[in-house]
């Protein structure tokens, strides 16, 4: 079964993202949703099934189900699915309403994702479920930036980049974020600030790593040969795929802790799907996962922007600043906008969705046409890969 | 009689040191001199006698240990066995005696009697001792000046000897000198004149001219008295008196480098009296507490070979500063910082006690797997091969505790009382990968490269139990 031009997006809604004090779970679900709605003229009674991404509900102090959005939204009387993927999340919702279209079985499907993760401290919210959660002894000591630090530093080893290189990351996506007025963060940032900042796990400063966020977003999906009943502009699903890997990577003696398979093999098949045979002159605009500026280094490897260990000269040469050849987060990604886990694919989509319609405002890509996006969950065990195109 | 003796020995001391001076001028308090020993904040008694038994063991097979004691006043439980958890995380069989020894000081040396007993009458080949005190004195106390932390293991045996007994000698003697309730947090003690005059200075003599003249030698004929005092100076008073000379005869205390460490002492002063005898020597190693324990020992030609690993001097070389008392106080979790607390929300890292008890091969004794098909060593150990996908065909593997440092990072927000926390991933000797934390290494030294050894450490505490765990610790005598 081919995926390319199949499914198109004719929907997408975002709420801001930032520490959403006032707004509950339930109120970003409901902004997202009916955005969406708006931009695709439905009404959400006519959303046949919906697929909703939320990673962490004990934050909220739920136990996470459908339920979830179909009370807020009062969507009831049809199936709903809670997917949860760790950063990968949102973006697998995605992939699977659009699988639920592909089946024939739905006309028009919602995907949604969310995530409140500032109803506790940000303390609160990752380190300790980090220290809490899964085998008591195996792993323990680990966190978010501490386990990208480890490819930082091996990566240093490796190819002799520097902070200097990361920092060049942190500087281009906060000024991207700076043009958002839906980022987390709207403030340009210097190399200097970013260099000094208090280290949080070394080699990763405070600027480096992506802040605890709330968020929302949501897109509607149908068949791309209905797409004109909602809209002259639809975008279509060129490729999607998912890989998932070990989360115990960092004990795999294979594992050199210099790039992500899972990001090279769901890149590899959206790539297949897509047609697409050279990546860094095909695609016009990407998202990529930028939890930690490393992170975004290793994916222009990953996922063939560049070849293995030039991904440092890659944002040194300011190829995927805003201006350059392959711009990359011109949302200011998670860098900027925050990274509330389940809505951040959904969010990447809904950004790219509308690069391609040309309504990005001062962030457009001029021509934008095709646009990658891309999320990396867990210890980079897990990935998923859009390729988003007109027609 | 069949001969039976020291097969090896072996020390632990905990890397950190306080300076007397600096608990002196934490509590204003006249200035005192020297330094002594502090474990680690995930250290306590039973790491640090696992520690001395890995360092007895080197170079020794340990499933010839026929039986393990463990020896202390500060074993981590008040009930349930530690020397059974201590020979698990050894690797030594499971068909083997295994006994705690506790209460009094010389509960070491009642031990080491107990495995001469057996040895000598063959009920078990080996006997390893191990010996380890992690005491709590009171803050600002004088005792806390002088104890320090740190443990001590012998192999018993009646073959391949470093040092044949020639005689033993006991007595009980009852006494209040040093004491802790049920339910005391702090170790008490009686008024120091008396207690030193009508307890050690009665019971120690004693034992000494009765041994001595059971073996029919005088004291010129000793060459080292090794003799715990709980009084830093109170051995060399006693040594003069029985006509020993002070500046050649006597083992040097130690407790100016690493303070008095209960009952573990005996064994630290046994094992520096044997690091600096020659073939033919005469060793006396004294106890004292509740009584008194005397050994004679004569060094044959091996003890060169023994003497050579060094154990007492690299363990006192090996040393880092804490710099300051509100770190020691936190280390010993007598204060806490607030934010330090991991569980804001009251939750506790998962603790189930049959898992625990399916993964003790793996968790305690640090087995892996390996791939009967493809050859792959893999930790944590699998059903189903990581690499060519062979399900139940793998064979438990022990883990070499040596590695070197593939990546690491400095983490500043994963929750340590000594930050930043250092994670690593270290590659084995002989295969294998283990991603876990690093203890004892300033946070400058940690590279690319680096030579580490696994260490038992004691990690959280969960649903009322002590929790411990493998991490990683700069290689002793590799680059620091």
């Amino acid at each position: 079964m081919t995926v390319k031009d199949r499914v198109a997006i004719v929907g997408a809604g975002c709420t801001k993202f930032g520490e959403n004090y006032e707004m509950t779970y339930e109120d970003m679900v409901i902004d997202a949703v009916y955005e969406a709605c708006e931009d695709a003229s439905v009404e959400p009674s006519a959303i046949q099934a919906a697929w909703v991404g939320t990673s962490r509900y004990e934050l909220i102090g739920q136990r996470g189900a459908a339920t979830s959005i179909a009370d807020p939204l009062r969507l009831f009387g049809i199936p709903i699915t809670r997917v949860s993927n760790y950063c990968c999340t949102g973006m697998d919702a995605v992939r699977n309403a659009a699988m639920g279209i592909l089946s024939g079985l739905y006309e028009i499907v919602l995907a949604v994702g969310a995530e409140k993760m500032r109803e506790v401290g940000s303390r609160e919210s990752l380190i300790e479920g980090a220290h809490n959660a899964g085998h008591p002894f195996i792993r323990k000591g680990y966190t978010g930036p501490g386990l990208f630090a480890l490819l930082a530093n091996r990566y240093f080893h490796e190819y002799g980049i520097t902070r200097e290189h990361l920092a060049k990351v942190a500087v281009k996506n906060h000024y991207n974020g700076s043009l958002n007025p839906k980022a987390h963060f709207r403030r340009a940032v210097t190399e200097e600030m970013v260099l000094k900042a208090p280290m949080v796990a070394y080699p990763l400063g405070r600027l480096d790593c992506c802040p605890t966020t709330d968020g929302a977003a949501a897109v509607i999906l149908t068949r791309a040969d209905m797409a004109a009943l909602f809209r002259d502009d639809p975008v279509l699903i060129k490729g999607m795929a998912l890989n998932v890997q070990s989360e115990k990577n960092m004990f795999d003696q294979s594992f050199d802790f210099l790039g992500f398979p899972p990001t090279q093999i769901a890149a590899r098949e959206a790539y297949r799907q897509a047609g697409i045979a050279d990546p860094r002159k095909e695609i016009d605009v990407a998202e990529i996962h930028d939890c930690f500026t490393i992170t975004e280094i290793i994916d222009y490897e990953d996922l063939g922007f560049c070849r293995r260990g030039e991904g440092g000269q890659f944002i040194w040469d300011g190829i995927s600043s805003l201006e350059g050849e392959l711009p990359v987060n011109t949302s200011g990604g998670l860098k900027s906008c925050g990274h509330p886990i389940g809505a951040t694919g959904v969010r990447m989509i809904h950004d790219i969705y509308k690069q391609i319609q040309g309504k990005a405002g001062p962030r457009q890509v001029k021509g934008a046409e095709l646009g990658l996006a891309h999320t990396l969950g867990g210890p980079g065990a897990i990935a998923c890969v859009f390729i988003l195109g007109g027609k | 009689m069949e001969k039976v003796g020291i097969v090896s020995c072996g020390v632990y001391v905990p890397r950190y040191r306080l300076k007397r001076e600096v608990i002196s001028e934490a509590w204003g308090g006249p200035p005192a001199k020297g330094e002594k020993a502090v474990a680690n904040y995930d250290e306590d008694a039973l790491t640090m006698a696992v520690e001395a038994g890995f360092d007895c063991l080197a170079g020794e097979d340990p499933g010839r240990a026929e039986g393990l004691f463990f020896a202390s006043t500060s074993g981590p439980y008040a009930e349930k066995g530690h020397s059974s958890l201590v020979a698990a995380v050894l690797d030594l069989q499971e068909e083997i005696l295994t006994a705690d020894f506790g209460n009094s000081l010389s509960a070491s040396t009642a031990a080491l009697r107990a495995a001469f007993d057996a040895v000598r009458s063959q009920t078990a080949d080996r006997i390893l001792v191990t010996a380890t005190e992690q005491r709590a004195c009171e803050p600002g106390s004088e005792l806390e000046l002088n104890v320090g932390d740190g443990a001590g293991a012998v192999l018993v045996g009646r073959s391949d000897l470093a040092a044949e007994l020639e005689g033993f000698h006991s007595i009980s003697y009852e006494f209040t000198d040093l004491w802790r309730r049920q339910g005391d947090l702090y170790v008490r003690w009686g008024d120091p004149p008396f207690t030193f005059r009508y307890g050690y200075q009665k019971a120690v003599p004693q034992v000494i001219a009765e041994l001595l003249r059971r073996c029919g030698l005088q004291p010129k004929e000793i060459h080292r008295l090794a003799l715990y005092s709980p009084d830093p100076r109170g051995h060399v008073q006693v040594a003069k008196d029985l006509g020993f000379d002070p500046q050649l005869q006597v083992q040097d205390s130690m407790a100016d480098k690493v303070g008095l460490l209960g009952t573990a002492h005996p064994l630290l002063l046994l094992a520096g009296a044997l690091e600096a005898c020659r073939p033919g020597d005469r060793i006396l190693m004294v106890s004292y507490g509740g009584g008194a324990h005397a050994f004679l020992f004569r060094a044959t030609d091996r003890v060169a070979e023994l003497a050579s690993r060094r154990f007492v001097s690299r363990q006192i070389g090996n040393k880092r500063e804490l710099s300051s008392y509100n770190r020691y106080l936190q280390f010993r979790d007598f204060i806490r910082k607030e934010v330090s607390r991991p569980f804001t929300r009251s939750e506790e890292p998962f603790t189930s006690l049959a898992f625990l008890w399916k993964e003790q091969k793996q968790d305690i004794r640090f087995y892996g797997s390996c791939c009967k098909r493809c050859g792959l060593v893999q930790f944590p150990m699998r059903r189903v091969c990581l690499r060519c996908g062979s399900k139940d065909q793998m064979e438990d593997r022990k883990l070499s505790r040596r590695g070197k440092v593939y990546t690491f990072t400095k983490d500043y927000v994963f929750l340590t009382p000594d930050p930043p926390g250092v994670m690593v991933v270290v590659d084995l000797e002989g295969g294998g990968r283990f991603y876990g934390q690093m203890t004892d290494c300033p946070e400058q030294l940690v590279e690319i490269g680096m030579a580490v050894e696994m260490t038992y450490r004691k990690w959280h505490e969960a649903s009322g139990i002590h929790h411990y765990f493998w991490k990683c610790r700069p290689l002793l005598g590799g680059r620091e």
